[in-house]
């Protein structure tokens, strides 16, 4: 079974370090749109400047084997 | 040479799902000033969008809980003149 997570990217102001906030477990069947919104909205509360949101999908390999053997 | 001291902000944002579990949204970095109506904004993002924190079912998101300004100093001590 595959999981969702999110993560925002961004830079800290004055710094230009890079930032990265995970998300776990988003609503996978949420449009990019409404994630990258979700993204921004959420960075718009920090000092931090936004840069990307990405969508990160994990499958454990261990139910796709199982699922291939049959 | 003196200690090292480093301050930092994080914003931790509690969601209360309805069976009463609660999962955490930590940003780094928050601004001074965060409205109230922010806060509602979001909360009503995500009851739209059925947008889940942690390893919850799909339309079970109930409200923002709480949101806490965390403070942290540390201080990195230096020992470099020790032998």
């Amino acid at each position: 079974m595959a999981k969702t997570d999110i993560k925002i990217n961004s830079t800290e102001l004055g710094t230009g370090k890079k930032i990265t906030t995970s998300i776990p477990y988003v609503n996978a069947t949420a449009s990019a749109a409404t994630l990258v919104q979700f993204g921004r909205q959420l960075n718009a509360l920090t000092t931090n400047t936004y840069i990307s949101t990405e969508k990160v999908v994990t499958t454990r390999l261990d139910d796709e084997e199982a699922s291939n053997n049959g | 040479m003196a200690d090292i001291l480093v301050e930092s902000q994080t914003l931790k944002i509690e969601n209360l799902f309805v069976d009463g579990d609660t999962r955490t949204i930590t940003l780094k970095n928050p601004k001074s000033q965060i409205a109230t109506q922010d806060i509602t904004d979001l909360q009503n993002f995500m009851r739209a969008n059925n947008i889940i924190i942690g390893d919850k079912a799909e339309g079970t998101f109930g409200k923002i809980e709480s949101v806490k300004r965390i403070n942290e100093r540390r201080y990195y001590l230096d020992w470099s003149d020790e032998g």
